[in-house]
């Protein structure tokens, strides 16, 4: 593989109901619904998921490290001792991002005003969870093919994280040209749409 | 090699051994990393004579080429991508004087490691042309045959294969891999591989890579009784580990060769290596081979695919959806003329939610390009849902448009005995593998009786089987005609149904046509349904929101002809209203308290209605019901009882009331709570979800909160804060780069003498921020919120 940019227009990955409903704060074996309340926010959670529209972009790129520092180039860096030591045994990196589009988001913001706010807090959850799904189809596709030379992915690492400074969206941003599957980034290195998520993740030698 | 020959071969030897692995095989002969392997093996050519000599010897009657990775995307990589039609002929040509005339050369055609569309980003007719030039290279080469191999996306799968059938008339074995979880990546079954790349005319359909032996046997069962073509077997020697710079794969060649003869039968007629084996491991294998009664089908599977799965005949009735088409719907074809596709999306998932197997698409309207919109909504049914879908166009064009595009094994609606159309469908039909619905009427137009009718389906059967069809794939239209102008039509269409039915095809109807112009349209639908269902019908096409489950008698005998000029039904059945019962639910046994409790927003005004009527005193049912009910949720919602959700739908319950109670609160001169509260989102912040969900919940305490929105300058949030007098700011914020901002609102109160508390929360924020910055308080989530809210203000309830 090279440093070519993978786009993914269509992934056909959906996000777990349970993890959706984590992220809102059920607890396994806590928190109490009726049946009544399960068909509710399954409808409601299926409804949202045919709202997003998870499109997906990576590439590899090879990186040169120190202590803290890790460079593309002598002008492209990211300064963070955590991607160091995550990346301890990789000498090439993955830049990943996944975004689920506006619709769901315009939905969200529609309904939170006017609607229902309960069906906006499951599309918000609903978007967030599918975004990350997406960078979890990516990670499989790559280990499926990394697997083939002996090779896997470390975990992945998100800017905003730790000490991985949220500027770093903006080297992801560029180097995965992102604007070719509908995101943009703000001055404060958000990005729209809102639930779009970049990651960066090491390439090494698979564990036995 | 012809294809007959090839079909021959395997069905006299019964088992085929291939090679094993090349990649790695070369790797331990010195192939460096990050070269290209294509390359370094014509620069080192005795390396690949030897390793291919050494799996002839090894018994292998089928050697690939060593040009997995020759096309041009991955030849770009190496700056070689001029060089794609040489490197494979010399690849090509080096195997063939290896291989001499006793052994077969196949062409090996890799993926190239980015996905075609609907998935990735390159349009499927680009992928096929990528495909072409390598396939032109192979046969200039020389092959006998093709190996489409460690394809983890079916569309690839298929571009390669219409790249090889364009172009020549050879043998094509198809490959594909599969996870532990017998999925290929983007989610394709083993059923629905097989279904769809022997449709689309692959020789030799079966897996590759993926894992061990063990796992790969599973895949091959499941592809068995399906499998009208030969099956292939070439695992990997296990999971591979890399070890001092090398792949290492665990597996010894003994074990390896162990799973032969479970391989073959579980149905594999050529077996042989993947990653990770060697010649010794085939020399091994050779030694397990079994030769089985080989078993192959005449027919292929009454079945169609899409992305995911298969949708088989006999195994249930099949509703297949008749909503995606723009006649009479105004909305959708609004939306087509501006290549929009958001209303077909809501239809197709509407249409599955009710219980459709398969989707009829239609987008056939004036002033638009159907062709270019069958692309696109095509191309978006691949994804958006799991069935696969009937391509329905009065056009041959738009029709292979779709069919050439789709991931899967397509149904057409229709092919009549039209002798143009005829002529121009089975051909396309045939290339792309289809299914269709057979529409028995011709160039003299639509026969009245079951007996016509029948003449013509055996006259277009006749022109399909030289095309290569069974009965098997064809669906006999039952032509159903309106009862009201032709009183013995539907019993003609009953008639050719139970023929059908006897002669061992699939049936089916287009239902609603049945009761066009009448009253009670439904139950003469469903009535007609029903009888023909009876008589063998196994689909139907309909909307799937429909009841099909009314069986009424004067529609039978309406149906049967035996109500002259429809009169008595009409009488009886123009007069009658709608048989609906509005059942009003009873919500004696609810009260208020529950009511919020449970988030039952819909059923709070009839409670508060009856209980203002029983005279109990709005502010009564505010402190005595309400209160005390969203304080239970709240505490509930403490000890994670209850989830956000729940919290929020009585908030919202709480809201409701408060709307209904409010006017008569006023009027009783009873205080609303006076605390103007100010919420912003900082600037530069654009998330607002938090900060919306704080807002409804301090409403819902009887707060007057103004929400001036998201990405707010802090000028603005203090001006409006000491415009109102508020005793509340609250502020979020999502991010790291964006939490800073706080501090600047704080600032700039201080600075402006400023009473109000600030109070702040948001995703990155933590109560030692909240100190550092001179904030008021922190609160984690929206309950946090209110009763931090209600400390600071000191209310107690």
């Amino acid at each position: 593989m090279n440093n070519k940019i993978n786009y993914f227009f269509n992934i056909k990955k959906e996000a777990e109901n349970k993890k959706i409903l984590f992220r809102i704060g059920y607890k396994n074996g806590i928190t109490k619904i009726s049946k009544k309340e399960e068909k509710k926010f399954n409808l409601m959670i299926k409804k949202s998921k045919n709202l997003c529209s998870l499109k997906g972009a990576f590439a590899i790129f090879k990186i040169f490290k120190n202590k803290d520092t890790i460079f593309f180039n002598k002008k492209i860096f990211i300064k963070s001792k955590n991607l160091c030591k995550l990346l301890i045994d990789s000498e090439e990196v993955v830049l990943m991002a996944a975004t689920v589009g506006q619709d769901i988001i315009k939905e969200r913001d529609r309904q939170i005003k006017n609607g229902d706010p309960v069906y906006a807090i499951i599309l918000d959850a609903t978007a967030s969870e599918t975004a990350d799904t997406g960078l979890d189809w990516i990670q499989d596709f790559l280990n499926t093919i990394l697997a083939k030379k002996g090779m896997q992915l470390t975990r992945r690492y998100s800017p905003g994280y730790g000490d991985l400074d949220l500027s770093v969206q903006k080297i992801i941003y560029k180097k995965l040209n992102l604007k070719k599957i509908g995101i943009s980034i703000t001055k404060k290195y958000l990005l729209i749409p809102e639930k779009s998520v970049l990651a960066i993740a090491g390439i090494k030698k698979k564990e036995n | 090699m012809d294809r007959k020959k090839f079909k021959k071969l395997i069905e006299n030897e019964k088992v085929i051994l291939l090679d094993g692995s090349s990649g790695v095989a070369l790797q331990k002969s010195g192939m460096p990393k990050g070269v290209c392997p294509e390359k370094w093996a014509i620069d080192n050519l005795h390396h690949l004579i030897k390793l291919q000599q050494d799996y002839i010897n090894a018994g292998s009657k089928i050697i690939y080429t060593f040009t997995f990775g020759a096309n041009r995307i991955k030849l770009s990589e190496f700056n070689l991508e001029k060089k794609v039609i040489s490197i494979n002929k010399n690849l090509a040509k080096i195997s063939k004087n290896i291989a001499g005339n006793k052994i077969l050369i196949a062409g090996d055609i890799g993926p190239t490691g980015k996905f075609p569309q609907p998935t990735g980003d390159i349009d499927f007719n680009e992928c096929v042309e990528i495909f072409k030039e390598q396939v032109k290279g192979l046969l200039a080469g020389g092959v006998d045959l093709f190996v489409i191999e460690t394809m983890i996306d079916i569309q690839e799968a298929r571009a390669a294969l219409i790249a090889c059938k364009e172009l020549c008339d050879l043998p094509v074995i198809v490959s594909v891999t599969f996870d532990k979880n017998k999925r290929t990546l983007t989610g394709t079954t083993p059923e629905a591989a097989i279904v769809t790349l022997q449709a689309l005319g692959a020789d030799v359909v079966g897996v590759n890579c993926s894992t061990g032996p063990k796992e790969i046997i599973e895949v091959i069962k499941a592809m068995k009784p399906y499998a009208k073509v030969p099956l292939i077997a070439k695992p990997n020697a296990g999971i591979p580990r890399l070890l001092n710079n090398q792949t290492i794969f665990d597996m010894s060649a003994s074990e390896f060769a162990s799973y032969t003869e479970s391989l073959i039968k579980a149905g594999a007629n050529l077996i042989g290596g993947c990653c990770g084996t060697t010649p010794e491991y085939i020399s091994l294998m050779r030694r397990n081979i079994v030769k089985p009664k080989i078993k192959l089908k005449k027919e292929m599977p009454s079945a169609v695919s899409s992305y995911q799965k298969i949708i088989e005949t006999g195994k249930r009735f099949i509703l297949v959806g008749e909503r995606i088409n723009p006649t009479g719907k105004k909305n959708l074809q609004e939306e087509l003329k501006k290549g929009l596709t958001n209303e077909i999306r809501n239809l197709a998932l509407e249409q599955v939610e009710k219980g459709a197997a398969i989707l009829d698409v239609n987008v056939g309207m004036p002033g638009i390009n159907e062709k270019e919109t069958m692309k696109k909504v095509v191309n978006l049914l691949s994804t958006a849902v799991d069935i696969p879908i009937c391509v329905d166009s009065s056009s041959p064009e738009v029709i292979e448009q779709a069919l050439r595009i789709y991931p899967g094994r397509v149904l057409i609606n229709s092919i009549s005995g039209e002798s143009k159309k005829l002529k121009k469908l089975l051909p396309i039909a045939s290339k792309y593998g289809a299914m269709f619905i057979l529409l028995p009427l011709d160039d003299k137009g639509v026969p009245e009786t079951a007996v016509h009718r029948q003449k013509i389906i055996k006259k277009v059967l006749k022109q399909a089987i030289k095309f290569g069809f069974t009965k098997n794939d064809i669906i006999i239209d039952g032509l159903v005609m309106t009862v009201s102008s032709k009183p013995n039509a539907p019993k003609e269409t009953l008639k050719l149904i139970k023929w059908a039915k006897k002669n061992g095809f699939n049936s089916i109807i287009g239902l609603s046509n049945v009761s066009f112009g009448l009253p009670q349209r439904q139950i003469i639908n469903s009535t007609f349904l029903n009888m023909a269902k009876k008589l063998g019908l196994n689909f139907v096409i309909a909307n799937p929101s429909s009841d099909f489950n009314i069986i009424n008698k004067d529609a039978i005998n309406l149906l049967l002809g035996k109500d002259k000029n429809c009169k008595n039904w009409i009488k009886k059945y123009s007069i009658i209203t709608e048989d609906k019962k509005i059942q009003i639910k009873s919500n004696k046994s609810k009260t208020i308290y529950d009511a919020v409790l449970n988030g039952e927003k819909e059923i709070i005004e009839e409670l508060i209605n009856q209980t203002l009527i029983k005279g109990v005193k709005p502010q009564n049912i505010v402190d005595d019901m309400l209160i005390p009910a969203i304080n239970h949720v709240g505490d509930l919602y403490d000890k994670k009882i209850y989830f956000l959700p729940q919290l929020i739908a009585s908030a919202d319950t709480m809201k409701k009331a408060f709307s209904i109670l409010e006017p008569l609160l006023l009027k009783s001169n009873i205080k609303k709570q006076e605390n103007n509260i100010v919420l912003a989102t900082v600037k530069g912040d654009i998330h607002d979800i938090g900060k919306n969900i704080v807002a409804l919940m301090l409403k819902n305490y009887g707060y007057n909160v103004y929400d001036l929105g998201k990405d707010v300058d802090s000028k603005i949030i203090i001006s409006k804060a000491k415009k109102l007098n508020a005793k509340i700011i609250g502020l979020s914020a999502l991010m790291t780069t964006t939490m800073i901002e706080m501090k600047t609102v704080i600032e700039l109160a201080k600075k402006e003498n400023l009473q109000s508390k600030i109070i702040i929360g948001g995703a990155v924020i933590t109560e030692s921020f909240a100190n550092e910055i001179g904030a008021d308080g922190y609160a984690k989530d929206a309950y946090e919120a209110v009763k931090l809210v209600e400390k600071i203000l000191n209310n107690k309830r």
